[in-house]
């Protein structure tokens, strides 16, 4: 079974995501958040913090690969760094999303709970893109 | 786990509802009484039932007229937008369509 990174800018949202995302993995998916940046005398910012990313992914390890979801912007740079700073055979396990974060991580939570492996995982986050909430 | 076999989740498509192979379409109507509609959480146990069976599932809301949704698809899912009371008629397709139709029945 995967696992699951949640990465943003903010650490409250990317517990919440996690919330939601627990929920419906049904506690069966290892699933870390990554949010904001917690400076060394404790201090805490809005942004996403390549150290804490990287140790998210450890945490989250599994042979299986682990997805990488995040919000926006810097968050795909670091989470880039934070992969690179991987072993080779560990890199190639390591799925970035191009799926929204929220909706993302509650299809990856679902599928991965069902033991969908990594691409699969990813392409059913992804789907989301094109369906739109609401009909018009 | 292997689950390399297992084909991605839902076709995301509506049911095609010709029977020229040796499937036969199973239907049934059920109410949905869960006083916070079919949200989220009661979603994923739908989602999670109805994969553990390889006909194909789909669902239409009869009470919004709905598109078909396939109900191995949690998004395709919510979008039935199906409340209390509403009527959803589920149709599954395959070589353990009744299975999975009882199965699903309980769930709402």
């Amino acid at each position: 079974m995967i696992g699951l990174v949640i990465i943003s800018h903010s650490q409250l949202l990317a517990l919440g995501v996690c919330d939601i995302a627990n929920q419906m993995a049904g506690g069966s998916v290892t699933i870390v958040p990554a949010g904001g940046i917690t400076s060394g005398d404790g201090d805490y910012h809005i942004g996403t913090d390549v150290l804490r990313i990287s140790q998210a992914i450890e945490e989250a390890w599994s042979d299986d690969g682990v997805l990488l979801l995040m919000d926006l912007g810097s968050a795909v740079l670091s989470t880039e760094m934070a992969v690179e700073m991987l072993p080779p055979e560990k890199q190639s396990r390591c799925l970035l999303s191009n799926a929204p974060l929220v909706e993302g991580a509650i299809i990856a939570a679902l599928q991965a709970s069902l033991g969908f492996k990594l691409e699969d995982v990813n392409a059913a986050a992804e789907e989301t893109l094109k369906r739109p909430k609401i009909e018009r | 786990m292997g689950h390399d076999t297992k084909q991605p989740f839902g076709s995301g498509g509506p049911a095609s509802g010709s029977s020229s192979e040796n499937r036969t379409d199973h239907e049934a109507v059920v109410v949905v009484s869960d006083p916070l509609g079919l949200h989220l959480r009661t979603g994923k146990d739908v989602v999670r039932v109805a994969s553990q069976f390889e006909s194909e599932i789909t669902a239409l809301n009869l009470s919004r007229e709905s598109a078909h949704v396939d109900v191995k698809s949690i998004l395709q899912l919510m979008q039935l937008q199906a409340r209390q009371g509403h009527e959803i008629r589920l149709v599954a397709s395959g070589n353990d369509a009744a299975a999975a139709l009882d199965a699903l029945r309980s769930l709402f």
